[in-house]
């Protein structure tokens, strides 16, 4: 009887039903999960941020302790890494390469299932341990720390590399069997490229990570001493190890978001992509390139010049297919017609700030210039230039351009605007702050600090509360119009009248469909 | 189109140039900053949570690192704990001090008067607090 009473009723939306989000395998619907976790994820771990900066207005540590600071930058860390902008990216691929590729779904749709909900509970599990070592953990502290939370910690990075190694393969496995047959590899998308290149970045990098991981929980729990220069250990191991790993890592974040500017950009100005093939190509280069950099985050340990002499060249040739990357956007930007909508001036703020954001890293391949800057401020902002302005800005110009399919609903275009304004001015006032007070001398991780360095840092305060609002209004116009928003365009952004689909599978899946329906008319005509 | 590839490959070729000259360039300085030179003092310097110890040749200890003007100065890293780091931050000079090796940086200050060192290895609570002075003498 209630089976019967259920039918009778509209279908509610899967979202609307505890039972469905627990138990659903379609690939939409995981996607969409992972971008709705990860967007929790970025509000938890801003707020953190904004605690953090909020401390750091004034030179003395009067609002948290020390220790509570180091557990916020901790945590704010990790998380933004491994349960912002990594599932962000997942989320945005799960969604998309299957109706890129014209596959009905992923290839393990239940493992697919599996990679989200290990996610999840890694993340809930990451915000129990509220640890204070570092996001970097490095040994020997994480060893001699005794605070159950490190182990908790570790095995919140356990559990999240396995999500994303099982991800990770099913993307591969993906795109290798269920493309059509019609969309060979030099016709993919490039979104669809740069997954397939990370995936495979991942299923390199994250064993070596459990690896370390592993050793550093057999240390601190039953006492084996790897990383213990006193047990016959090395420290510098830890380091070899995570930055193997690490700095793969930052290309795992990237090169999904440089996928979704090439998907973009191209049909916000109308014009095809410049130079598909040498986007394509830069993309292998860079995660080829990126496992040999590592140890530039080891430049001040005391390894000899002829040590680092190859990490040195290796960083700066990781700088070449970045770049161009660079030339191809902006060579497709060149004689479009270019419309300030809020993916668009998302996608512009992208590249430039990857600019800034990229060329600032390559002052620390010159090791000179390493030695001063290192573990300052300096860091610091490079990386959020990269992390926050090129990859969460990517996030955004997709989460915007997507938004009409993913709810059939348009967003407000003003409040996108005004996000898109506090969020540039808002981040170089936090970031080239950052870098100013870096070159004065400013060591990261001070929960106190001189007073000569207060004034970059009541200015970096002020851009991240702006930062802060940006995003709140970023939330509220997409939850709103979620629900009120007018009802969105079927081609809301003119890509197919363009002859440039947003999801070329599926449409070319539709024009199959076209063209056998008259044919099987024709047939029964005849007959 | 083909204005676009002469532009993507000028890049590349510039920014090939510009990073032969830098690395070159870093290299030399890396070579200059790393190698064996006569020194005039070298001062044992030990990290601790959460604080600096500078030992002398004769053997005296202090949390200040003092030296004369114009002296190059062999400093001998280690640590009894965790990895910390020194830094100079007014002559951009950095290293770990890593418990179980020794790593060597020299300083040859010029100017009299008194310099920041601070910490820069992220060591536990009081890592912000674990600052020195170097104080030049003329």
């Amino acid at each position: 009887m209630t089976t019967a009473a259920v039918e009778r009723t509209p279908p509610k939306p899967w979202y609307k039903s505890v039972y469905q989000i627990l138990s659903t395998t379609n690939h939409a619907h995981i996607g969409m999960l992972y971008i709705a976790a990860s967007y929790i994820f970025l509000v938890i771990g801003g707020l953190l941020a904004l605690l953090m900066r909020f401390e750091l207005a004034t030179p003395r540590g009067n609002l948290v302790d020390s220790n509570t600071y180091s557990s916020l930058f901790t945590i704010h860390g990790t998380l933004m890494i491994f349960f912002w902008a990594m599932p962000v990216f997942a989320g945005l691929g799960n969604y998309l390469i299957p109706k890129m590729i014209g596959a009905p779904d992923m290839y393990y749709p239940k493992l697919n299932a599996l990679s989200f909900w290990l996610f999840l509970s890694a993340g809930v599990l990451l915000l129990a341990s509220w640890t204070n070592i570092g996001w970097t953990g490095y040994a020997p502290l994480s060893v001699i720390t005794p605070d159950v939370g490190v182990d908790l910690w570790i095995l919140s990075l356990h559990v999240a590399g396995t999500s994303s190694m099982v991800g990770s393969l099913n993307f591969i496995i993906t795109t290798w069997r269920l493309r059509r047959s019609d969309i060979g590899w030099w016709r993919l998308p490039l979104f669809v490229w740069s997954w397939v290149v990370t995936a495979f970045i991942v299923i390199f990098a994250v064993p070596v990570l459990a690896f370390g991981l592993t050793l550093l929980l057999l240390d601190r729990n039953l006492g084996t001493g790897f990383y213990l220069p006193s047990a016959g250990g090395d420290t510098i191991l830890w380091q070899h190890l995570f930055w193997f790993f690490g700095h793969p890592e930052v290309y795992i974040l990237v090169l999904p978001a440089m996928g979704v500017i090439s998907e973009i950009l191209p049909r916000l100005v109308k014009k095809p992509i410049v130079g598909y093939r040498m986007i394509a190509l830069s993309t292998v280069l860079i995660a080829v390139l990126s496992f040999g950099v590592w140890a530039h985050h080891m430049f001040t340990t005391g390894l000899s010049p002829l040590t680092l002499a190859p990490f040195m060249i290796m960083t700066m040739l990781v700088a070449i297919p970045s770049g161009v990357k660079v030339v191809n956007w902006e060579a497709t930007m060149w004689g479009g017609k270019i419309k300030f909508n809020t993916p668009t001036i998302f996608t512009i703020a992208f590249i430039g700030t990857f600019i800034v954001g990229g060329i600032t890293g390559v002052f620390h391949a010159a090791i000179p210039v390493d030695w001063h800057i290192h573990d300052t401020y300096w860091v610091v902002g490079h990386m959020h230039f990269i992390l926050f302005g090129a990859i969460s800005q990517a996030a955004f110009a997709a989460t915007y351009y997507y938004f009409p399919y993913l709810t059939k609903r348009m967003y407000s275009e003003s409040l996108g605007k005004i996000h898109a304004i506090t969020a540039n001015v808002g981040q170089y006032m936090v970031f080239l702050s950052m870098m100013v007070l870096g070159l004065m001398g400013m060591p990261r991780r001070y929960h106190a600090y001189v007073e000569e360095y207060q004034g970059m840092h009541v200015i970096a305060t002020v851009g991240a509360f702006l930062i802060g609002i940006g995003t709140a209004i970023f939330l509220l116009n997409m939850l709103l119009s979620w629900k009120f928003g007018p009802k969105a365009d079927s081609d809301p952004w003119q890509s197919v009248k363009h002859n440039m689909p947003d999801f070329l599978g599926e449409y070319l899946n539709e024009l199959d469909k076209r063209s056998s329906k008259p044919q099987e008319g024709g047939h029964g005509e005849t007959r | 189109m083909e204005r676009a590839k002469i532009v993507e490959n000028l890049t590349i070729i510039g920014a090939l140039a510009l990073f032969i000259v830098i690395g070159w360039s870093s290299w030399a300085v890396l070579n200059d900053l790393e190698s064996e030179k006569p020194a005039d003092i070298t001062i044992k310097v030990i990290g601790r949570q959460f604080a600096w110890t500078f030992v002398y040749p004769d053997g005296t200890q202090s949390g200040e690192l003092r030296v004369k003007a114009g002296q190059t100065v062999r400093l001998e890293l280690t640590s009894e704990d965790v990895i910390h780091s020194i830094y100079f931050r007014d002559f951009g000079l950095k290293k770990d001090v890593v418990p179980g090796k020794t790593n060597v940086l020299y300083i040859t200050p010029l100017v009299p008067g008194q310099y920041l060192i601070q910490c820069t290895e992220f060591c536990g609570e009081g890592h912000y607090s674990m600052l020195a002075w170097l104080v030049v003498e003329s």
